[in-house]
């Protein structure tokens, strides 16, 4: 066993790859449910009280593009660490919205993903936690295994 | 500590031009999605009273709302899922989930005389579930229905009666 030991977990070119795939697969997923029903995602939004009612609507248009694109990024590994920032910074504000909702006391659904009976409480915390460790170590690990990224620099040092 | 400068190598390597123009772009692809797709919404939200105005349904506060619970004679219908209905709703109103509302409405058919006087919610101010439902169910003749706009959420902080 390596004396890096548990570094050498992560810093290999597997686990940031799985990682990749990972994530950015939940958050394409995520996002297919929210762009074929904006109605019901805006609902969602609206339940957590936090932005005026006017742009609720235009939340929910525009947010699910931001992360499907962000996904697919994350996922072939094109521009992979611009994907990851963007999906770092929706985390964030995930985490933040889910954490204020607790915070007032706010029974409702999550709206994370198309299943309504999701409920935000201390499991979706720690589920945008988990996810935010998954970023980071994308971030500071990732070596470009099987991506868009490495294929292209490769071609043009060629 | 060669690590420690690899990564804080890769921070400042940060593109932020290029993740502003992937958020554009994304943005972008938004706006024009939601232009041609049969479930677009519109881009500024109507405010719910708004809405319940525009098509002449009537609508009512918490105080209305609780009086009428109090006072009795009223069913109330749960426009919500109905996952969340179970988790906890207005103590004897009854599930009629909106989006199921062709499997539902034949089961409780028996409940609702079209007479009735029916209060309608969903989860909260800006939820349209009520609004649908309320349509559907003026649709079908309803002569007495009302909507609580402030909904679950404006209840359950009321700390009112609840199951």
């Amino acid at each position: 066993m390596s004396s890096r030991f548990p570094v050498n977990l992560i810093d290999n070119k597997y686990t940031p790859f799985l990682l990749r795939l990972i994530l950015g697969g939940m958050f394409i997923y995520a996002a297919a449910g929210k762009i074929l029903y904006p109605a019901e995602f805006s609902e969602a939004i609206a339940n957590y009280q936090l932005v005026p009612v006017q742009v609720l609507n235009l939340i929910a248009i525009l947010l699910p593009w931001v992360e499907m694109i962000a996904g697919l990024l994350l996922l072939n590994g094109f521009r992979t660490q611009s994907g990851n920032i963007i999906i770092f910074l929706c985390l964030c504000i995930f985490s933040f919205c889910a954490f204020s909702a607790m915070i007032k006391g706010l029974d409702i659904n999550c709206g994370c993903f198309t299943d309504a009976s999701r409920r935000i409480g201390l499991l979706s915390l720690l589920e945008e936690a988990t996810m935010l460790l998954m970023s980071v170590c994308i971030f500071f690990f990732d070596k470009g295994f099987l991506s868009i990224d490495n294929l292209l620099s490769k071609y043009y040092s060629s | 500590m060669a690590l420690k400068t690899i990564h804080s190598g890769k921070i400042s390597r940060l593109k932020v031009k290029e993740i502003c123009l992937i958020i554009c772009i994304s943005c972008f692809m938004g706006v024009v999605f939601n232009l041609f797709w049969v479930n677009r919404v519109p881009f500024i939200t109507p405010s719910k009273a708004e809405l319940y105005a525009l098509k002449n349904i009537p609508s009512i506060n918490l105080v209305e709302t609780k009086a009428k619970f109090d006072q009795g004679g009223f069913i109330f219908l749960d426009a919500r899922g109905a996952g969340e209905y179970e988790l906890k709703h207005i103590k004897g109103a009854l599930s009629l989930p909106v989006n199921h509302f062709d499997l539902y409405y034949p089961k409780m058919k028996e409940l609702l005389p079209k007479d009735a006087q029916i209060v309608v919610y969903c989860a909260g101010e800006e939820c349209g579930a009520s609004l649908h439902l309320a349509e559907e169910l003026i649709g079908l003749q309803y002569k007495n229905i009302q909507v609580f706009l402030g909904g679950w959420v404006e209840w359950n902080k009321a700390g009112y009666p609840a199951e």
